[in-house]
């Protein structure tokens, strides 16, 4: 008995505290777009999923205690490989784990957007009009271009000329480079005569009958988005996505006849972390409507791939029109505020409350209309939320917020300022947009790089073990004076630590102390085999 | 012995581990976690949690059974537009004629359902004509039509109402301080009203009022423990009691032949508040006086003054308000025919005395003192606690004593549009005989 205790106790006592990884390459590519039969379509609805998320779901949630739950895809490096969900471009497609840095993609791709032969109409003849949407308040319209490809028009209210066209040209760049899928945009200048309409030209009316689009029709559409003196207006081109579509895909539970749909989609990792890049550019509209599953290939070889399809509703913008006093800090309906604001008389006040918030709303809609009701002195990242509950962002955990931040804080100044002049903005708006999104850059990497340690990019340099600290990339300070403690290693000099020989399987455990703290923060782990050969290499990390 | 052993095999499994080349990345299709490490399909805190969800989990199925028509309606409004038709058949397509959905609900008295239709472009633009019909049986009926011939920008305007009321419910607990037992009567009652308003500013509004009213009554019903008013205000005989149909002419005045009289008033409003919707700041103060007097057999002559008071303190960013009121009414009888009893003062209801019932105070003058916070805890709804303070009094205030005065506290929810309200609801509790709890609800629901 006694040497049954003593087994135990050295099993416990010998075996490292922390799971281990397996020696095995780290995943990069997850092969998810194996052959399969093409899924049945999902409509694209608004109501009832956003209904389902915002009333049902998140109350489900409570009911169900489901918490803490870790991501499910992240790879051994606590990374996102590349699947038909995301794909970052920063990575060379074909080895992308060949460098531990993710590379710079330059203003240039920036402002492109993606690559240059899938973009804008072929305007060699006009643009054949072959639908429209005029109901409601958002106006679209598709058309076919010379070379018979397929494209998305959208135009901007009349009051808010560039708050939906720029708006989403930016954004979805932004999110693009990130490595969300998107259909590919830009902007165009169009005059009336640019624009034909095919003889079949279809729209619906207010009650979704489909009448015949007229001339009429069409030059009563134009007089509602702004028109400048010489007759041109401003037009995003969204390019039509290849492949049939599906509809759109849900961030709870999985499409169950799509043979490579395998995790819960509240538990993917890139749909969780998309929150925190949601948040960077105030993408408040991340309802299921706003995905779309496009099946490429033919029938019975292909694969789902899935998209953002709609970034739009994102810095100030509605694409109605400029976002309310409330929006990115609230739910439509967010029941555990309103009980708590009740039980409390309202202490403390709620981020949108205030003649303040609506005295700056104003004065912000006056002086920068493009960028609607956008700024940086009223985010505050914890509090940040889309309009509907969204199951996949309220999971994430300190892992997911982190790798989250980690998109956000890639972003060089040069890349923000190259996808901002694809919106073709004023000078002074252009700059203003830039200001906002460097200064919530920082608030998110504050917010997202204390809970977890933000060293990354782990390599082996020799005897050595060096990274980088995101917290001083991302420019928080700190770069002399912060200082870092290893167990399992020798500190070392700069952000590099001497490891030292040790067959087998080792952890290093790092920690990072900033100046004016008192204590460490919290640990990394960093998992390593080395070889009796006295070759090394990283098997995992652990946050 | 065994321990060695064992320590050594432990030696060789690391050994075997760490000595073999790195293997092929994980195949998640296959099972393998994305990290290469095995899947923790269970852990320490999902058995922890075990509990809690069985004990949850019947909750959530329900839960799941409700959304299931929920979300199903949700998609077939937006897929048929059933909300839209819906509002599209009730209302004109310049929205200037329709017919809206009515409710309340006051505890104590029967739900009242109904519809309220409306043209505001009947007599040019920015008039109003409006038409309300609710009730709850033959016995509840409210009708009432509302027109305003002059546009809102003129500076005088004219307001004429005709409302017809019928109910079998009404509450009365006696007149006077002390409120005596519990009864229900019966009205019949039209107004026939006709105000003129004078704009002298955009804060200061006189007002002329000439009314004719008529009222009804008979013995009510019994609602709850609350008999008919002949079975407790009866007429009594030499034992005490009560003579079958007879409602005692000098508890009840005027109940016998009821009362129809014009009564002729003059007002003042001075409105200093920044927003008359969603105010946050400024003083409003109402001053009036009237006098009625009786047709026919009805001999009664007497006049009313009226003061309120309501002071709006923007505690922080007009958003966390307090409301200060100071109301009081006197009327006094002319001559020796007492005022008819439906004509008194009243305190209690869902528009003074929120934790007494309608009806609870009744005399010949009153005092109501309150205080309310309001605060917003969501963007379409705002939140208020309050607490009143008040009572009814003889003429003149001349037997007030604090003694007679009543506290009430309660909490209220407004469910609001940016520009309009929808619904109310509102809890209160009234310290005294017509208090307790009450429940108020109200709104009137469209696009």
């Amino acid at each position: 008995m006694r040497g049954t205790i003593v087994l135990v106790a050295l099993v416990a006592g010998g075996c490292d505290p922390h799971a281990r990884f397996g020696d095995r390459a780290v995943l990069w590519w997850d092969h998810d777009d194996k052959p399969g039969p093409v899924p049945a379509k999902r409509e694209a609805m608004l109501q009832g999923p956003g209904v389902d998320d915002e009333l049902f779901r998140s109350l489900d949630r409570v009911l169900s205690i489901d918490y803490g739950k870790e991501a499910l895809n992240a790879n051994a490096l606590d990374e996102v490989p590349n699947s038909t969900w995301f794909e970052d471009p920063r990575r060379d497609r074909d080895d992308p784990g060949r460098t531990p840095h993710p590379r710079a993609l330059g203003a240039d791709a920036l402002e492109l957007g993606g690559p240059a032969a899938s973009l804008g109409p072929d305007r060699s003849a006009p643009l054949l009009i072959t639908r429209a949407k005029t109901a409601g308040a958002t106006l679209g319209l598709e058309v076919r271009d010379a070379r018979g490809q397929k494209f998305l028009l959208k135009l901007d209210p009349v009051d808010w000329p560039q708050i939906a066209t720029s708006t989403e040209v930016v954004a979805t760049h932004l999110v693009w480079a990130a490595g969300w899928r998107v259909p590919m945009m830009t902007l165009i200048e169009l005059n009336e005569g640019d624009l034909q309409l095919a003889p079949d030209a279809k729209t619906r009316d207010r009650w979704g009958h489909e009448i015949p689009f007229t001339s009429d029709k069409l030059k009563k559409l134009l007089r509602r988005t702004p028109i400048n003196g010489d007759g041109t207006f401003l037009a995003l081109a969204s390019r039509w996505l290849d492949g049939v579509p599906l509809g759109p895909f849900n961030f709870y539970g999985r499409r169950h006849d799509d043979v490579n749909d395998r995790i819960a989609h509240e538990d993917r990792r890139e749909l969780r972390g998309f929150g925190v890049f949601s948040m960077w550019i105030n993408n408040i509209d991340t309802q299921e409507l706003n995905g779309l599953d496009m099946y490429l290939g033919e029938r019975g070889r292909g694969h789902v791939v899935h998209y953002q399809q709609d970034v739009g509703g994102s810095f100030g913008s509605r694409a109605v029109g400029p976002t309310s006093y409330w929006m990115g800090t609230e739910n439509y309906f967010s029941g555990g505020r309103i009980l708590r604001s009740m039980v409390t008389l309202g202490l403390p006040p709620r981020p949108w409350e205030g003649a303040r918030v609506a005295h700056d709303r104003e004065r912000m809609l006056a002086q920068w209309p493009e960028l609607g009701f956008f700024d940086a002195d009223h985010f505050e990242p914890q509090t940040w939320r889309p309009l509907i509950y969204n199951p996949a962002f309220a999971r994430q955990t300190d892992r997911d917020r982190y790798w989250g931040a980690k998109r956000v804080v890639m972003f060089s100044g040069d890349e923000i300022r190259g996808a901002i002049r694809a919106g073709r903005y004023r000078p002074e708006t252009a700059q203003r947009l830039f200001d906002i999104l460097w200064q919530r850059r920082e608030k998110i990497a504050r917010a997202y790089f204390s809970n977890v340690a933000p060293l990354d990019y782990f390599r082996l340099d020799g005897e050595r073990l060096c990274f980088d600290d995101l917290w001083i990339e991302a420019g928080l300070g700190g770069e002399r004076a912060t200082e870092y403690q290893a167990a399992g290693a020798q500190a070392g000099e700069g952000r590099c630590v001497t490891l030292g020989r040790a067959v087998g399987y080792r952890v290093v455990e790092l920690r990072a102390r900033r100046p004016g703290e008192r204590h460490f923060g919290p640990p990394v782990r960093v998992h390593l085999v080395e070889e009796a050969a006295g070759a090394r290499h990283i098997v995992g990390i652990e946050r | 012995m065994r321990v060695a052993r064992a320590l050594a095999f432990l030696w060789a499994m690391q050994a075997a581990v760490v000595l073999a080349e790195p293997g092929p990345p994980p195949d998640p299709q296959n099972g393998d976690g994305y990290d290469g490490r095995p899947r923790r399909r269970w852990t320490t805190g999902d058995g922890l949690l075990l509990v809690p969800r069985v004990v949850l989990l019947p909750v959530r199925l329900v839960w799941k059974g409700i959304s299931y028509p929920v979300v199903w309606y949700a998609n077939a409004d937006e897929k048929y537009h059933l909300t839209d038709r819906f509002w599209a058949l009730l209302t004109s397509d310049d929205g200037q004629i329709g017919i809206r959905p009515e409710f309340s609900f006051i505890s104590g008295y029967k739900p009242n359902f109904g519809a309220s239709f409306f043209d505001r472009k009947l007599f040019g633009p920015q008039t109003a004509f409006n038409l309300t019909m609710t009730g709850a049986n033959q016995n509840i009926i409210y009708v009432s039509a509302r027109a305003r011939p002059t546009p809102l920008y003129r500076r005088v305007s004219n307001d004429i109402a005709i409302i017809y009321n019928r109910r079998n419910d009404l509450f009365f607990d006696g007149i006077g301080s002390v409120p005596g037992p519990n009864a229900r009567y019966a009205v019949n009652a039209v107004d026939l009203r006709n105000d003129v308003r004078l704009r002298l500013s955009p804060r200061v509004q006189l007002g002329f009022g000439a009314m004719f009213g008529f009222r009804r009554f008979a013995n009510g019903t019994q609602v709850g423990s609350d008999p008919p008013i002949d079975q407790v205000y009866c007429v009594r005989d030499g034992a005490g009691a009560c003579i079958p149909g007879t409602v005692n002419p000098e508890l009840v005045p005027g109940f016998h032949r009821g009362t129809q009289f014009l009564r002729f008033g003059v007002g003042l409003r001075i409105d200093g508040r920044d927003s008359t919707f969603r105010p946050s700041s400024g003083v409003v103060l109402d001053l009036g006086a009237d006098y009625s007097h009786g047709l026919a057999f009805d001999d009664s002559s007497y006049f009313q003054l009226r003061g309120a008071a309501t002071l709006v303190l923007n505690l922080w960013q007009r958003s966390r308000i307090l409301l200060l009121r100071l109301a009081a009414r006197d009327i006094e009888t002319l001559n020796d025919t007492p005022v008819p009893f439906s004509e008194l003062v009243v305190l209690g209801g869902p528009d003074d005395f929120r934790g007494f019932r309608l009806g609870a105070f009744r005399d010949s003058s009153s005092v109501l003192m309150g205080a309310e916070f309001r605060w917003p805890v969501w963007m379409w709804m705002d939140a208020a606690i309050f607490t009143e303070y008040g009572g009814v009094f003889s003429s003149h205030w001349s037997n007030f004593t604090f003694d007679n005065m009543h506290p009430d506290i309660g909490f209220g929810l407004r469910v609001r549009t940016e520009r309009s309200f929808i619904m109310r609801f509102d809890v209160a509790y009234g310290w005294n005989d017509g208090g307790g709890l009450q429940f108020y609800f109200s709104g009137s629901v469209g696009p």
